[in-house]
């Protein structure tokens, strides 16, 4: 039998991100499971020492340690702050502890890394930015902005291939909630927020790296099995012309897994995503892509993980945030960036509730931490 | 394997019926769309057997079980435990207890194996212990098979990987014994992470009948990069049986060619890489 051809061996530029360039004392506080996750990269991480892990519960410590987890666990965050040290710290707790961990790994002069920023309002999120300061790393997990194929269109949007964007349209789905009971489980995981925040944060936060973030935008939600929207529908415009539109469920039958597609309708041309691959059709060729239809699927695109989770993603993310942390260059999901996609969500929400009113993203008025953003015209 | 078989050149895959596979999602939902039902599963099976395929690679469903009573025939299975559906794969903590939780609340835990299982590893005292509590989780999996049909158990990657990456020699070591003396059975583990596997394998000492892992021409899913991936298969000391042998738009043959030249042991063909599993299986057999 002839093989004639290897593209798994002679692909060029095959190379993944930099692991860090130093040792790093990291743990993990949080052991459901996002935190395992992150306990189980961060262990095959070059140059990176898992100190700690912690967890309130004693189950989910047991559970960590029978993972075969050798690092000492703590159920006091306190105590693993003191005793461990760590350099940086991915906090996974449930989402109404996680500000004050997050506060409190700050304090102690760690880097973090929160899972699930999303559930927190834009107000939570500006106050541990300015507790971080300058220089401390404090970063978001985010796993579809780390999607190698996502990661390849915001090149492509960034490197102006597309030229003057016309129209953007955006969905996001997965098949999560279809009962009263499994969205009562996201509310006892402290969750207070529903599918715009868990669902739709991610694409958000990917439409705002794109293309900027709006200056007023409006959405509309359903509820249909609880207090916490099930779909939502949100628009905005680019620059007064440019519309983008999305939309988000968590009750569509048929997404096992997050779907993610956007759809780019630019001058030069057209650009279709999904999880799957990146589809540009170009007038004429722009940048480097021929006239056409260029496809790039997932083994295309780089950069590749070293270690597979549940993907790349994961592995992405934590690598760059630990790089960050030893001291090299900013991830794409630190907190400045995610924070201004909370804004909009906050707006959506903000303009849901108002019935499809526009909402304006940059007045609204931060209360304090804990308390959501308010746009004046709402409040009145 | 105190059958003590080679390993198997040729297994038929359900695994993208749950999700599992590196296909686009319009074909994972049209295959799973297209073996709904169980009889057109058996069909597929029968087909896949006759043709040479030495057993079927699958979680002990109720799809499954419908469909061996169809047939009427014996099929080997090489069981990939624990069994999850994708909403569980995505939501529950990796770990052996949140499966067995599940299982135990949902299925009358009867059997006298369960049982005596869970009397002698009991939660109380060993709870969260991955390495102990594993063999009431499979016991508890497979306790609707019959034992002689059961050629092969593998971990799947979803516990499988976790565990590597913490560096747990002793699951792998009481999973590949357990399997071995209680079931007679093949110990197989399945991986995202061969090149990790392969290495950590080696340093411990440890020989699983196999291990299964993603091998295609497009380097999907061949950790830590294709290129080392590939040269962990030529050296393994274990047994590879290559799947997603189409990841990225080989056809099945080039597939199964590519996996073969580069030194995997047997082929897992997943029903999603096979239009005509009679004629497609017969052709790489």
């Amino acid at each position: 039998m002839i093989v004639t051809e290897d593209p798994a061996i002679t692909r060029a530029g095959e190379e993944a991100p930099v692991e860090p360039p130093r040792p790093l004392r990291a743990a993990v506080f949080g052991l459901g499971r996002a935190g395992l996750q992150h306990a189980a990269v961060l262990s095959t991480l070059a140059n990176v020492e898992l100190v700690a892990i912690g967890d309130p519960e004693r189950a989910a410590r047991r559970n960590a340690r029978g993972m075969g987890l050798a690092a000492r666990a703590f159920a006091d965050l306190d105590a693993l702050l003191r005793h461990a040290a760590p350099e940086a710290l991915v906090v996974a707790t449930p989402f109404d502890l996680k500000a004050s961990v997050v506060a409190r790994a700050l304090e102690a002069g760690a880097a973090v890394q929160m899972e699930g920023a999303p559930a927190l309002p834009a107000s939570d999120l500006a106050v541990l930015l300015r507790q971080a300061g300058q220089g401390r790393a404090v970063a978001c997990a985010l796993p579809l902005a780390h999607h190698p194929v996502f990661a390849a269109v915001r090149r492509v949007a960034a490197s102006g291939t597309l030229g003057k964007i016309r129209e953007v349209r955006a969905s996001r789905s997965v098949s999560r909630v279809f009962s009263p009971a499994q969205q009562r489980a996201y509310a006892e995981r402290g969750a207070s927020r529903g599918v715009i925040a868990h669902t739709g944060m991610e694409l958000v936060f990917l439409l705002v790296q794109m293309f900027g973030a709006p200056r007023e935008l409006k959405a509309t939600a359903s509820r249909v099995y609880g207090t916490m929207e099930d779909e939502a529908r949100g628009t905005w415009t680019l620059d007064g012309q440019a519309r983008i539109a999305f939309e988000v469920s968590w009750s569509t039958p048929g997404f096992p897994r997050p779907a993610t597609v956007i759809e780019i309708e630019a001058e030069a041309g057209r650009l279709l995503v999904s999880e799957d691959a990146m589809e540009l059709d170009l007038v004429a060729a722009r940048e480097d892509y021929p006239a056409g239809v260029t496809r790039l699927g997932r083994a295309d695109v780089l950069p590749l993980a070293r270690f597979d989770l549940d993907g790349d993603a994961r592995w992405l993310e934590d690598t760059a945030f630990v790089a960050w942390a030893a001291g090299g260059s900013e991830p794409v999901t630190r907190l400045a960036a995610v924070l201004e996609a909370a804004r909009v969500i906050d707006a959506l929400y903000a303009s849901a509730e108002s019935g499809g009113r526009p909402v304006e993203v940059g007045r609204l008025e931060f209360r304090g931490p804990g308390e959501p953003a308010v746009p004046p015209e709402v409040g009145r | 394997m105190s059958r003590r078989e080679p390993p198997p050149r040729v297994l038929l895959g359900t695994r993208s019926l749950h999700g599992l596979s590196l296909a686009t999602r319009d074909r994972i939902l049209g295959v799973a769309d297209r073996y709904r039902e169980p009889e057109a599963l058996a069909v597929t099976l029968s087909r896949a057997l006759d043709a040479g395929a030495e057993g079927v690679l699958a979680s002990p469903t109720p799809l499954l079980a419908d469909t061996r009573a169809i047939l009427r025939r014996p099929v080997p299975i090489h069981v990939v435990v624990p069994s999850l559906t994708e909403p569980e794969r995505l939501e529950l903590e990796p770990g052996v207890e949140p499966v067995l939780r599940r299982r135990l609340a949902r299925s009358n835990p009867a059997g006298v194996r369960t049982a005596y299982a869970r009397f002698t590893r009991p939660a109380t005292l060993y709870g969260g212990d991955w390495s102990v509590r594993l063999p009431v989780l499979i016991e508890s999996e497979l306790a609707g098979m019959r034992t002689r049909d059961v050629r092969g158990i593998v971990l799947d990657a979803w516990l499988a990987d976790c565990a590597l990456a913490a560096g747990n020699r002793k699951l792998f070591e009481t999973f590949i014994r357990f399997a071995r003396s209680r079931f007679r059975a093949a110990a197989g583990i399945e991986t995202h992470n061969l090149g990790l596997l392969v290495a950590r394998l080696r340093a411990w000492d440890l020989a699983p009948d196999y291990a299964v892992a993603p091998v295609n021409a497009c380097g999907l899913g061949m950790k830590p990069s294709p290129s080392e991936a590939l040269a962990a298969l030529g050296e393994s000391p274990v047994p590879v049986l290559a799947k997603e042998l189409c990841a990225g738009g080989a056809t099945f043959e080039s597939g199964a060619a590519f996996a073969r030249a580069h030194g995997a042991t047997g082929l897992v063909a997943d029903v999603c890489e096979l239009e005509d599993a009679g004629c497609e299986l017969k052709a790489v057999g």
